[in-house]
């Protein structure tokens, strides 16, 4: 029988396929009771549970590769915060000893606590944080019941579209791996970590569709059309032929996209753009520079230093640097120097003293030149590359020119030594500065006779000159680009560089957003790495 | 992701003339408050 149903567009995109349906855990759990006796050893199954759900992040953490591992190892590390967070973590085991409650129950009684407090939130982004909750919750309470790890999802065939309720994003990259084609959620929202992958992937999804678990059953037919907000089950010969030609269409355009390359992009009166990808693995640059890209803008060095337990010696990072540079092929690679500070890098290899205010504190170029070793270390493996193709070097968080000549110097010294062991090296390597802190935009001049090229880091701009944390949720609204000072001072600096002829680029979020295209190209920014 | 960008970025700016853009800096640059500067964007799209 054919039954049509709604839900809200979350990633774009027609799919047709044979429907798989996954239940989600029950949360029904009869209330036993609990002896004051009994209490240590619920205590202990929960914490074993919370070990087991660790367990199963960390291990699809060294799952996941290729152009998405940036994206989801922050999706899974969020997750990971979760279950070390106190409230979520202490609240239970509270729970169990003072009302004498089943680990079940107690972390129950707590998800609708947290789950509460999430619906009451108003920005919708935020909101939709709940359903990380609820995939954090699911893992542990599934590992509760079964008491050990959990076994594989896997699809029955290629070509399935997943109805569920919700399903966690590290759960949604290994169906995808295994061919899934669309996705239909009950529940979740555009705004889910869920929705954001799936757009990553580009796979359909719709999402809040209520219904869909009361008529799908596994193995129907289910043809996913999201930018219409409609799914058909056992769709008509109507249906299909609207499907092929939907289908058609969007393949066209696919194709037209596929042939205008992005060094083709001009805007209409014929100027150029130069579009540059941001990247750190070869497969994402060499796919950017298939496309067109016109190198990679911005090689963020700090990935290597975060995921590992150990610090990478020279060698090890000269083989990842040089391998950006070989699948570039010609195109200039821009490394930024290690961009850490206590809030990425406390707890990690390199040892950072934690500080109070971290946005403030020792990071970029001040930990650098702090750090001499490690930054003539870095320094050396980067330009070990130059002679495998054009690459520029990037100083992150410079404030003033003290820190340029410095920096400068300790290159210069590197490239010396590096000669006199006969190592190939490019005549010359360009060195640039990030302009980010606002000291470094209203002196943006004077710095144009110091460095060879300048990069505006947008988002850390932003946050020091409107002094709003973009990722405190009470001042989000004070955090926007769109602000006159914001503005002027990106002017202020496009006019420093083209004074100076300074090829200059932004990076940050409104690089890479359509919405700001036009206001950076009135500024006069024409180069656009974009993340 | 990064692809995606890179190709909404292009399509965007194909549908805008950078004279005209520059011809209306000095709107842009003048706006004293969100809503003055919302107003001279959008003329530029």
């Amino acid at each position: 029988m054919r039954v049509e149903f709604e839900g809200q567009f979350a990633a774009k995109g027609l799919a047709l396929g044979r429907a798989r349906v996954i239940y989600s855990a029950s949360f029904d759990i009869e209330e036993e009771p609990l002896s004051h006796a009994g209490i240590p050893n619920e205590v202990k199954r929960f914490d074993e549970a919370l070990k087991v759900a660790r367990a199963e992040l960390n291990a699809l953490t060294i799952k996941v590769s290729g152009a998405l591992a940036k994206d989801m190892a922050e999706i899974i590390e969020a997750h990971a915060m979760i279950l070390d967070d106190p409230e979520f973590t202490d609240a239970v085991v509270q729970l169990i000893r003072r009302e004498t409650l089943r680990a079940p129950v107690a972390l129950r009684r707590q998800r609708d606590l947290l789950a509460a407090a999430f619906e009451a939130i108003e920005d919708p982004y935020l909101r939709a944080r709940r359903d990380d909750l609820d995939h954090v919750v699911a893992r542990v309470f599934a590992a509760l019941q079964r008491g050990g790890a959990e076994p594989e999802r896997k699809l029955n065939a290629i070509d399935e579209i997943l109805v569920c309720e919700t399903i966690a994003p590290a759960d949604l990259a290994a169906l995808v791996d295994q061919g899934l084609k669309g996705l239909v959620a009950t529940a979740s929202s555009p705004y889910s970590h869920t929705a954001i992958l799936a757009r990553s992937f580009g796979i359909p999804m719709l999402c809040g569709a209520r219904t869909a678990l009361n008529f799908v059953h596994d193995g129907d037919w289910v043809l996913l059309d999201s930018e219409h907000g409609i799914s058909l089950i056992n769709p008509d010969a109507i249906d299909l032929s609207r499907f092929r030609t939907h289908q058609r269409d969007a393949e066209k355009e696919e194709r037209r996209r596929a042939k205008q390359k992005v060094q083709d992009a001009r805007t209409r009166d014929g100027h150029a753009l130069q579009l540059y990808v941001n990247a750190e693995d070869t497969e994402t640059i060499a796919k950017a520079r298939r496309n067109g890209a016109a190198g990679v803008g911005l090689f963020r060095t700090e990935f290597l230093f975060l995921r590992q337990r150990e610090l990478p010696n020279e060698d090890e990072q000269f083989k990842v640097y040089r391998d950006a540079v070989i699948a570039m092929a010609g195109k200039p690679v821009t490394f930024r120097t290690l961009d850490l500070g206590a809030d990425k890098a406390f707890g990690g290899p390199l040892e950072v003293a934690r500080e109070e205010n971290p946005a403030l504190g020792l990071r970029g170029i001040r930990l650098s030149l702090q750090r001499r070793h490690l930054f003539t270390e870095q320094v050396r493996a980067i330009l070990r590359t130059s002679g495998f193709g054009p690459i520029r070097i990037l100083l992150p968080m410079v404030s003033a020119i003290e820190e340029v000549r410095e920096a400068r110097a300790l290159i210069e010294e590197a490239m010396a030594q590096l000669r006199h062991q006969r190592v190939p090296l490019a005549d010359q390597v360009p060195l640039g500065v990030m302009i980010e802190v606002p000291a470094a935009a209203l002196i943006s001049n004077e710095l144009a006779r110091h460095a060879e090229f300048f990069a505006i880091g947008s988002n850390d701009l932003a946050q020091y000159v409107l002094a709003a944390d973009r990722n405190n949720a009470q001042v989000s609204e004070a955090y926007d680009p769109m602000h006159p000072a914001f503005v002027r001072l990106l002017y202020l600096v496009a006019d420093s560089a083209r004074q100076a002829k300074r090829p200059l680029s932004i990076c940050g979020e409104i690089a890479g957003d359509p919405r700001y295209t036009a206001l950076l190209l009135a500024l006069g920014i024409t180069d656009f790495p974009c993340t | 992701m990064h692809l995606n960008a890179l190709n909404d970025v292009r399509d965007t700016a194909a549908k805008l003339s950078r004279k005209q853009l520059r011809g209306r800096l000095a709107r842009i640059l003048h706006a004293g408050d969100r809503a003055e500067l919302s107003a001279a964007l959008k003329q530029l799209s």
